[in-house]
């Protein structure tokens, strides 16, 4: 029976134990989350691809292909990562999502986003940027089979490229899939897509003043990301913040 | 169609900054925009008694307003930017920009405000900021019903000392209360708090040009979200770097 599934991509990477070290909080909340609502998580923890070839945030754009080789059936996908929490209450996004890609506008800092979007042009694009309110976090993209050749023809890019990729992401330091994802449904497909609210996809918390002790930002029934932490050494303060946020929404 | 943009600018007695020292900065880039897109602007400069801070004259648009079809209210710390299109255009119903500067700020602010709405709730995902609006004449009245709220209230807003800003969250919930179709424009129609987003940068990557990346990018550049002592240089600096291509 078809369901909507969320996709999650939880790959422990060797030497960087510490970034996952909380994905087990991440990974229980949307667990939760999808039981209630009869959706499934698929959560991806094996490498598909040496590191030395492709760097795991890619992986979720094989999204299809992994589900239909386990044989299983889906009807609407959210692409999402284990360093987020959903919010038990948060509303059902598969229902606010048209058949358009559903996303969430990028609204931290420009400096990087702009910067992401124009060095990528340069680089990859011939120059050819995009409206970059349009600009949205891959960590928060709903889509559905009629997007199978923008994957497929985006991770084929990947591979047919991935030397000068890899020499982007390096020079530039301005993002890995994410900049390259926007270029391919902004430029390269010209899709329409569905910007939905920030709740959604709540990344950049502290710029946006609500990374408080007393949980503000669970004021807002969202799904949390816990990126950009000022003083954020060795990902400690990304487990501090999941943990306490877990405890306090699902362990009461 | 008749159009209309509509600015408050009056000087605050109670405030140590003066709309007027930056305020010609603004004015200058509207008039070009006004004119260029066949829109009348009206500044209104004249303190009526009756109201408190300059901010509840921008409620007086019910009246001023009346004889257009669309109307826009922007505040005197927003400027224009010499290409941005005709926004009116595409404004239907109610369109605004969702404030998502400073949660902290606006949840609160939300909620000491709710004590005047105890069966209403703002959801943050349709929160406007009210510097920048555009809107079809049918709802001017919304405006009339607000300032009906403050003279009602005057003696308690006047005297507010509970944080939320002043009408901005108070309009939020009379738009709720009348139910109306909020129609959401990109951020880029009223880019606030600019220097936590990193705006005033360029990309100094590629350095091909060092064009900051609000005037690359945003239409209606409004200064505000930060220290106001700040304001006057930033907008003096922002009109003398382009105040050439107004021409």
């Amino acid at each position: 029976m078809k369901k909507n599934i969320v996709f999650m991509t939880a790959v422990k990477v060797p030497g960087k134990e510490s970034r996952a070290a909380p994905y087990k909080y991440g990974i229980d909340s949307f667990k939760k989350w999808c039981d209630k609502r009869n959706h499934r998580l698929v959560v991806l923890e094996d490498p598909i691809f040496d590191a030395s070839i492709m760097k795991p945030n890619f992986y979720r754009y094989f999204c299809f292909d992994l589900l239909e080789n386990q044989g299983i059936e889906y009807d609407k996908i959210l692409l999402t990562d284990a360093d987020a929490i959903i919010h038990p209450d948060c509303p059902d996004f598969f229902e606010l999502s048209d058949e358009k890609l559903s996303v969430t506008h990028t609204d931290g800092s420009y400096d990087w986003t702009v910067r992401s979007m124009e060095n990528y042009a340069y680089e990859l694009f011939d120059g050819k940027t995009f409206d970059i309110w349009k600009y949205f976090n891959a960590g928060f993209i709903v889509l559905n089979k009629s997007h199978r050749d923008l994957l497929k023809s985006f991770t084929n890019f990947y591979l047919e490229n991935q030397e000068k990729i890899r020499f982007v992401q390096e020079k530039y330091k301005t993002g890995t899939d994410q900049p390259l994802i926007n270029h391919f449904v902004h430029n390269t497909f010209n899709l329409p897509v569905n910007i939905m609210p920030y709740r959604f996809c709540m990344a950049d918390l502290s710029n946006k003043n609500l990374l408080t002790d007393d949980l503000l930002y669970t004021n807002i029934k969202g799904i949390y990301q816990f990126n950009a932490i000022p003083n954020n050494v060795n990902d400690k303060l990304t487990y501090y913040w999941m943990e306490k946020t877990y405890k306090d929404l699902y362990e009461f | 169609m008749k159009k209309l943009i509509y600015m408050v600018n009056i000087d605050d007695s109670g405030s140590s900054i003066k709309h007027s020292d930056y305020s010609g900065y603004a004015v200058e880039t509207w008039k070009y925009w006004c004119n260029k897109h066949n829109v009348e602007l009206i500044i209104n400069t004249d303190k009526d008694n009756r109201l408190g801070k300059p901010v509840w004259h921008k409620e007086l648009i019910f009246e001023y307003g009346k004889d257009f079809d669309k109307i826009g209210i922007v505040d005197d710390d927003t400027m224009i930017k010499w290409d941005a299109p005709d926004i009116f255009e595409s404004v239907n119903t109610f369109a605004g920009v969702v404030d998502t500067s400073d949660y902290n700020w606006i949840l609160n602010s939300i909620n000491v405000y709710k004590k005047f709405f105890p069966d209403l709730n703002i959801n943050v995902d349709n929160y406007l900021n009210a510097g920048v609006l555009f809107f079809d004449k049918k709802y001017l009245s919304l405006f009339e019903e607000v300032l009906k709220f403050y003279f009602k209230n005057k003696t308690e807003l006047d005297n507010w000392n509970k944080g939320g800003g002043k009408e901005q969250t108070i309009l939020n919930y009379h738009i709720i209360k009348n139910n109306i179709p909020i129609q959401i424009l990109n951020p880029g129609w009223n880019l606030v708090s600019m220097h936590k987003k990193d705006m005033f940068k360029y990309n100094w990557q590629l350095n091909i040009d060092q064009i900051p990346h609000f005037i690359k990018y945003g239409y209606i550049w409004h200064f505000t979200g930060f220290d106001p002592k700040h304001r006057e240089d930033l907008m003096k600096q922002t009109w003398h770097s382009t105040k050439h291509l107004y021409k």
